[in-house]
């Protein structure tokens, strides 16, 4: 479980997350929706312990993750660009995490194995990275985080950079990998669409706030959700009729 | 047109070099024959006898260590400024520069003045340090843009999967820089290896580089003499410059047989 208890962010002198409270349940998938620039990536980067809290505090399965480094913090992110280890191969960058933690050779090579087949992606283990497809390479990046089996995935709008094909089979993707392996989700957006088909909760951030926070369907009747829905209601209005 | 500038170029770096080559293996040429009728290496053994040889290579071992200080300087500095904001940082960076920027000479007293009070005036630890300092900020520039290209992104994510600091930058941001750092040093130990002047200065004639060997004869009038030196010089860094090369295509060629020796 993560909580994000009066959360303040900043950057320099400027804040740009004000008084977050949060709370995300044991293999929840929880939404972020906010505007470019509204701090999302920063959340992510803090609650990974990249980025330090300007006030607050983020408590991980009940303890507070002050002081507590990056690599202590059993969290997985996976960026918007993907930062894939050029000079490793797929095998390599998928099991990079267990050889951190110092797993023997032969075990790491079998898990990365299995994780890449569960990716879709077996026979590749030898590749470069720079050999893959955009899509391929998200899988590779989605592998290596959840190799590790994290407390919490922390996804920074991951699937922004691909074409709508290749979007939806990483959401469907995505959704399967969540439900099997019992995952808890952060996912930070501002395709509403993509929240919406994902999430068992969003939560609409607008500058430096929390607007409101309710699952898909709850939100589609809240007044103060109404502003931030309008757009993807239209898109979608603009859909049925082309069909 | 491209072909030809090429040409060019090509030309004028092999007829300096090609001239050098007759001068100094020239057995008989007598005037007016436009090539030797006879090429001879005895001058060579002659000019690397027993204590040229060993300037020699303490020249090169002490412009490789000048080479080698200045780049674990030059790669945190330019880490620091490509990555990092810090107050200062534009004073740190022209500081960084300012030995190529400021006047060599005056810099050249200012660091004899400051190595007689430090007590190691006249010492090759003296002249080390010097070279170093000159090479500094060749290094400085070109890592700082490899360090803007590689940034933090990498480090964080490997943070993220459970690397320290220590290993997040050992095992990918150096693996990513070993290129840049190779080249770096083989570009300070070419500067460091033609320093005349710098040398004289701090070592004041007490430390022998084979550059100090070299340049009275090449100015004196003895053509095949300072045609062997030059030779000796163009050598001596072009063979340098291009063992690194040769380690970091083996380097590449390894990690292109993949696996990369991670696993």
């Amino acid at each position: 479980m993560l909580e994000l208890r009066n959360l303040i962010l900043a950057y320099g002198k400027q804040i740009v997350l004000q008084a977050l409270d949060v709370s995300i349940e044991d293999r929840e998938f929880f939404s972020l929706l906010g505007r470019s620039g509204c701090g999302k990536t920063t959340l992510i980067k803090a609650i990974a312990g990249l980025h330090p809290l300007a006030g607050g505090s983020i408590l991980l399965n009940g303890k507070d993750t002050a002081g507590l480094p990056p690599e202590k913090r059993n969290t997985a992110v996976l960026f918007q660009d993907i930062r894939l280890f050029p000079h490793l191969s797929v095998e390599d960058n998928v099991a990079y995490g267990l050889r951190m933690q110092g797993m023997p050779r032969k075990e790491r090579r079998r898990k990365a194995g299995g994780m890449l087949e569960a990716v879709g992606l077996s026979g590749m283990e030898k590749r470069p990275v720079d050999a893959l497809s955009g899509g391929q390479q998200q899988r590779v990046a989605l592998a290596r985080a959840l190799i590790l089996r994290p407390a919490i995935l922390l996804l920074d709008e991951p699937f922004s950079s691909l074409d709508m094909d290749l979007r939806r089979a990483m959401r469907d993707l995505l959704k399967g990998l969540h439900t099997n392996l019992g995952l808890t989700t952060l996912l930070v957006t501002h395709d509403i669409g993509e929240a919406m088909l994902l999430s068992d909760r969003i939560a609409i951030l607008d500058t430096e706030r929390l607007v409101c926070c309710d699952t898909p369907g709850a939100l589609l009747n809240k007044p103060e959700a109404a502003p931030y829905l309008e757009a993807w209601r239209k898109d979608l209005e603009d859909q049925q009729r082309l069909l | 047109m491209k072909k030809l500038l090429l040409f060019l170029c090509g030309l004028c770096i092999l007829l300096p070099l090609g001239m050098l080559v007759l001068y100094a293996f020239a057995g008989r040429w007598p005037w007016p024959a436009l090539f030797p009728e006879s090429f001879s290496a005895a001058r060579l053994y002659d000019t690397l006898d027993g204590s040229t040889l060993s300037v020699l290579l303490r020249s090169i071992g002490s412009s490789f260590l000048s080479a080698l200080l200045s780049t674990l300087v030059a790669a945190p500095a330019a880490r620091a400024i490509a990555c990092y904001h810090f107050p200062g940082k534009r004073i740190i960076r022209a500081l960084l520069l300012a030995p190529v920027l400021l006047p060599s000479t005056a810099y050249f007293v200012g660091l004899q003045t400051l190595f007689t009070r430090l007590g190691i005036i006249d010492t090759t630890l003296a002249v080390i340090l010097s070279h170093a300092i000159v090479i500094l900020p060749y290094g400085v520039w070109t890592l700082t843009d490899v360090m803007n290209s590689v940034g933090l992104g990498l480090e964080e994510q490997a943070r993220s999967l459970g690397a320290s600091p220590f290993s997040a930058l050992a095992t990918v941001t150096l693996p990513l820089l070993l290129p840049a750092l190779v080249s770096v040093t083989a570009l300070g130990f070419v500067i460091s290896f033609g320093q005349y002047f710098l040398t004289l200065m701090i070592g004041g004639g007490r430390v022998r580089t084979f550059a100090m060997l070299a340049v009275p004869y090449i100015q004196g009038g003895d053509r095949q003499l300072s045609a062997l030196y030059s030779l000796i010089f163009v050598g001596i860094s072009a063979g340098i410059y291009s063992l690194f090369g040769g380690i970091m295509a083996r380097h590449y060629k390894d990690a292109a047989a993949i696996g990369k020796g991670a696993m």
